[in-house]
């Protein structure tokens, strides 16, 4: 590749991600969502409600499967789909954070039918997660809902249905440059949850801990 | 964003490629263009590494230096229909797909010039190469102030009639087709799709018959 090209390739763009996750009952919410607003300050776009529609692909052909997923606001209709892609989970244990790789995308809205028609995925399932989200420096908060996401009789639009489940899901993350930075990111994730801590317990995610 | 038309430039007989590009350089400049940077378009194509049910599913990634944020994904199977433009970071993720689709070096393309600056046109004139090898010239002509398709035909024949020694009398067949479906406003992607289009011609005709 001519070297004017790589200027602004993957290599530039950071892709790990350092995240913590936890959940709060619906009753709970806006005392979190009080905390938050006090945390994170009076920014533009802090506490702003999102709706966003999920839809993970796989490809099946290959061991072990390639998963991804896109994502589209059904708030904002003018913003592009983006397409996720997110590496294995750094499975050492005396980790604190969960660190993935994340190729985050922004695409034209034709990428479902690319990744089907195109490439050979399969579409396996989708959702809705509604909530807000917010930014304090490098660290993004998002507390969300997911909800089922029925179709109408045409296929082609999506509303969202009912709630799976009674709570919310948080997600503390920040997404930085992998390696050995002199600035460890975890730390502000980490920083951050303990703000939370009285309000609601923030984990790493435990992928032995899913049913299998 | 206006509108690009993508012609072949013939190359007058008994000149090489890369003088007939020098010589043209030096009439854009002569005819008062201003010249701007260097511009690089590649094509590299990826093949199934294993078959599956159905045809075969290639796909092309095109980039254009112009364009250093983006990069365009088109299926050999309906371009029109199916190709996409994405952030230049979905490139990462080809490389997680290697055990599925692998990129063949012997197919990509390149197509490498200067590009020259007249008032609200550009002009990329450049050399398109195969494997290292000189397979003709390509003169992209945009119309940067006018996005409609369809008012600006007379206009841009008129101008490209100017600079190319055989005067066309209609716009290359990808827009014509283009126009006749009405489709308006014009986006990167017509222009790269243009590319694609000659960039599967050459690759044909390089297939002895």
């Amino acid at each position: 590749m001519d070297p004017l090209l790589k200027i602004a390739t993957f290599n530039s763009i950071p892709n790990q991600e350092y995240a913590l996750y936890g959940s709060v009952l619906e009753s709970q919410v806006d005392t979190l969502l009080h905390r938050l607003k006090g945390l994170c300050g009076t920014l533009p776009g802090n506490g702003d409600p999102f709706e966003d529609h999920y839809i993970s692909y796989s490809f099946k052909h290959v061991s072990p499967p390639i998963v991804v997923r896109t994502a589209r606001s059904l708030i904002q209709n003018v913003v592009p789909w983006k397409f996720q892609y997110y590496g294995t989970e750094q499975s050492d244990s005396n980790r604190s954070v969960t660190q993935r790789q994340i190729i985050d995308a922004c695409c034209s809205v034709k990428i479902p039918t690319f990744l089907q028609e195109g490439l050979g995925f399969q579409m396996d399932f989708e959702y809705i997660m509604k909530g807000y989200s917010f930014a304090k420096n490098r660290v993004k908060i998002s507390v969300g809902r997911v909800y089922t996401a029925p179709r109408d009789a045409s296929g082609s639009s999506v509303l969202a249905g009912e709630p799976v489940s009674g709570s919310y899901l948080v997600e503390v993350s920040t997404v930085a440059f992998g390696g050995n930075t002199d600035e460890p990111s975890d730390k502000d994730v980490i920083q951050f949850a303990e703000q939370l801590k009285s309000i609601v317990k923030l984990e790493r995610f435990d992928p032995k801990r899913l049913p299998a | 964003m206006g509108i690009t038309w993508v012609l072949v430039y013939p190359t007058p007989e008994g000149k090489t490629h890369n003088q007939a590009l020098e010589d043209l350089g030096k009439q854009l400049l002569a005819m008062g263009f201003e010249k701007d940077q260097p511009y690089t378009v590649e094509c590299e194509t990826y093949f199934p590494v294993f078959n599956l049910p159905g045809p075969p599913k290639i796909f092309h990634v095109i980039l254009d230096s112009d364009r250093p944020a983006s990069c365009f994904l088109v299926p050999d199977k309906d371009p029109l229909g199916l190709s996409i433009v994405a952030e230049r970071s979905f490139m990462g993720f080809l490389g997680k797909l290697s055990k599925a689709y692998s990129a063949k070096k012997s197919t990509n393309v390149e197509v490498k010039g200067t590009s020259y600056l007249f008032h609200d046109f550009t002009v990329r004139p450049g050399v398109l190469t195969i494997m290292g090898s000189v397979r003709g010239i390509v003169l992209e002509t945009e119309l940067r102030s006018c996005p409609v398709l369809i008012t600006a035909v007379e206009l841009m024949k008129e101008f490209v009639n100017t600079i190319l020694p055989t005067p066309i009398d209609a716009p290359p067949p990808f827009l014509s087709s283009r126009i006749a479906a009405g489709a308006i406003p014009v986006s990167h992607l017509d222009t790269v799709l243009q590319y694609f289009d000659m960039f599967k011609s050459v690759r044909n005709s390089m297939i002895p018959k």
